[in-house]
């Protein structure tokens, strides 16, 4: 995880005690740092709100501008409260504010640790679905567009002008293609990669 | 005395009156002369009632009576001396009338001259829009007061009575400000000693309703003095803020530290509550462990008192309205360059037409841009005077309005510029160093921004943020 604080002594500190609970911490000394040396790694920010040249909020708005997910913790001193409200606004994951109990910290940490593991644990699900889905046929996605849509062989022969046995023949192959054994195992997948019934 | 009272009494007041007193002295004259059978010339004698007659009733009485005087004085010497022949009375006869009627012309124009001057002076009076008055020093007696004067006062009855509403026993009013007791308004009061229409000395006093500037006096005083209060209040309260945050900040990695320490006690010696093993030393690290979470609590502690202090002197919260960015700013350029002394600030100004009302507290809005103004300019001071140029601009941005303050001067030095806001950090000989962190509390307040940026052409751009205000 990562520690961005213009305090070198605060900035060890955290080090420390993020470490002494298993927490791999970086820090950095100011948000133009961190954004020159961050690559997308796995983990949260702990974002001090006050900070002298790009303030927490700048590099808030610098991250959300270049679409980088990672999830942010501002630390905000007693004074900042509405700083740390607009943050939260913008879509910032939690704050904590001066003085904090070392368990709220680790807390926090651990939550938003969690939530971009899930968040990339669903993005590499989301990649896979989609490459499965890019192996099939364009008559193929027709059918599944149709089979997502619910409705029956009947129908589906009847909208692409082939026949019953032509859209049973699909669907296996498509099912054969995704590794898929039923029809909720197939939605799922779907749901995963954004595929959505027309 | 008796002279001017006389002026002024019904005889010479009311023509009717005057005619017929005048006719009735006539005739009494040409009696007179008549008993006495003419041995002494005393023609002269018409003379008053023919003056009482042309200033009571005017000049064509006046040459009625003179007339009259004339036939009769000429009746009565034809009366008693008829031998003195036609010629020698037809010539006594004209001189009389000449006389009278030069009598007339003379007094008739000096009437319409008193009349005249009386008329300028009313009519100057009349229409002005302050209270007028003469008032007899002797007499105490109101002479004249325009229209405005009853409107102002009321019915005073006397000029000693007005003066007691201005606190004064005299019935002379002292001049200058003076407080109305009755109307409860402030005037100024003017007076003039002069000399009457009849020529007595009297003395003309001119009020002046100050009230409204009075109160705009203090109302500027005022608010004069609430800025200067609410910059004393912003420094005072970024001073206590500031400190409560540099001990907040060696509190926080103290009690980091110990936390870090007590956690990697507790796996040393075991998961937290298990029986740990002795030490290496052959201590138990269950007491180090305790001494520590001490420590820890002691941390909290000292940090929730620096808290508790922080609430003690909060800062005013800002009190928020729509305000016009241009107003805002032409109105703080005008404020800096009025708290310097002896300078012109030369200011270029970039504002676009339609700028969006701002939620500012004008107040402490103007505070930071009078500061970062006087800053920019203090750090041009080194330019020759045509190059020293303050350049503001604003622009919006969708939720909110950012400012610049731009100058041409050496740039802030690259020691400087992580603790540039830090409070207590100045290059000024005098200085506390608290403007720029009193600037960043304030526009923080505000929900916006202050930052910094280099010129790419020298010198700094100071930017801030403001929320445009919801409509």
């Amino acid at each position: 995880m990562f520690v961005v604080d213009d305090d070198d002594a605060l900035r060890d500190s955290l080090r420390a005690l993020l470490g002494s609970a298993g927490f791999r911490c970086e820090g950095y000394a100011s948000a133009a740092e961190f954004l020159a040396a961050y690559r997308d790694e796995a983990g949260c920010l702990l974002l001090d709100v006050r900070m002298p040249g790009m303030s927490g909020l700048r590099l808030q708005d610098q991250l959300a501008e270049r679409g980088v997910p990672i999830p942010i913790v501002f630390v905000t001193g007693h004074g900042d409260v509405p700083m740390a409200v607009e943050a939260m606004r913008k879509g910032a994951f939690d704050f904590l504010e001066k003085p904090y109990a070392d368990e709220e910290l680790l807390d926090r940490v651990r939550r938003a640790i969690a939530s971009d593991a899930s968040r990339r644990r669903e993005e590499e699900e989301r990649r896979a679905a989609e490459a499965a889905l890019e192996a099939l046929t364009a008559r193929e996605r027709e059918v599944l567009d149709c089979l997502l849509a619910g409705r029956t062989g009947r129908a589906t022969a009847q909208q692409l002008g082939i026949t019953e046995k032509t859209v049973e023949f699909h669907r296996s192959r498509i099912m054969q293609k995704l590794q898929m054994r039923t029809r909720e195992q197939l939605f799922e997948l779907c749901r995963r990669a954004r595929v959505f019934p027309q | 005395m008796r002279a001017r009272a006389l002026l002024q009494s019904p005889f010479l007041a009311d023509p009717t009156v005057g005619l017929l007193v005048s006719i009735a002295l006539a005739a009494g004259i040409a009696a007179f002369d008549y008993a006495t059978e003419y041995r002494l010339r005393v023609g002269v004698l018409y003379l008053p009632p023919i003056f009482l007659a042309t200033w009571a009733a005017g000049r064509t009485a006046g040459l009625a009576i003179g007339g009259a005087s004339a036939a009769l004085w000429l009746a009565t010497l034809f009366g008693k001396q008829p031998y003195l022949g036609t010629l020698h009375h037809l010539w006594e006869g004209t001189l009389h009338l000449v006389m009278y009627a030069a009598f007339v012309f003379a007094i008739a124009r000096l009437k319409s001259a008193l009349e005249l001057a009386k008329e300028r002076f009313v009519s100057a009076f009349d229409s002005l829009e302050a209270a007028a008055w003469v008032v007899d020093p002797e007499s105490d007696a109101l002479l004249y007061s325009n229209p405005q004067f009853s409107r102002t006062f009321g019915a005073v009855g006397s000029a000693g009575g007005l003066a007691r509403r201005f606190g004064a026993f005299a019935p002379a009013p002292p001049e200058g400000e003076a407080f109305d007791t009755e109307s409860g308004r402030w005037f100024y009061l003017l007076a003039r000693a002069m000399r009457w229409l009849d020529g007595r000395s009297v003395r003309l006093y001119v009020a002046t309703d100050i009230t409204e500037s009075k109160r705009a006096e203090q109302l500027a005083r005022k608010q004069a003095e609430q800025l200067e209060r609410t910059a004393r209040l912003i420094a005072v309260g970024e001073m206590a803020s500031t400190l409560a945050h540099e001990l907040n900040q060696p509190l926080g990695a103290i009690a980091n530290y110990n936390n870090g320490c007590i956690r990697l006690l507790r796996q040393w010696s075991g998961a937290p509550g298990a029986s740990p093993a002795e030490g290496p030393s052959g201590f138990d690290p269950r007491e180090l462990l305790e001494l520590m979470e001490k420590c820890s609590t002691q941390a909290l502690r000292a940090g929730d008192v620096v808290r508790r202090i922080r609430e003690f002197v909060r800062r005013r919260p800002p009190t928020l309205h729509p305000e016009n960015p241009r107003a805002l700013v032409m109105g703080a350029l005008g404020a800096a360059e009025g708290e310097m002394v002896d300078v012109r600030l030369q200011a270029v100004t970039e504002l676009p037409a339609a700028l969006p009302d701002v939620a500012a507290d004008r107040v402490m809005v103007t505070r930071v841009m009078v500061n970062l103004a006087r800053n920019a300019w203090e750090a041009m001071q080194a330019l020759e005077e045509e190059e020293r140029r303050l350049v503001v601009r604003a622009r919006e941005h969708d939720t909110e309005v950012e400012f610049e303050f731009a100058d041409r001067g050496p740039g802030v030095a690259a020691e400087l510029e992580r603790q540039l806001f830090q409070p207590f950090v100045t290059t000024k000989a005098e200085g506390m160093g608290l403007g720029l962190a009193i600037c960043r509390s304030i526009v923080e307040y505000h929900r916006g921004e202050l930052w910094f940026t280099r010129n790419p052409e020298g010198g700094t751009t100071f930017h801030f943020t403001l929320p445009v205000a919801r409509r």
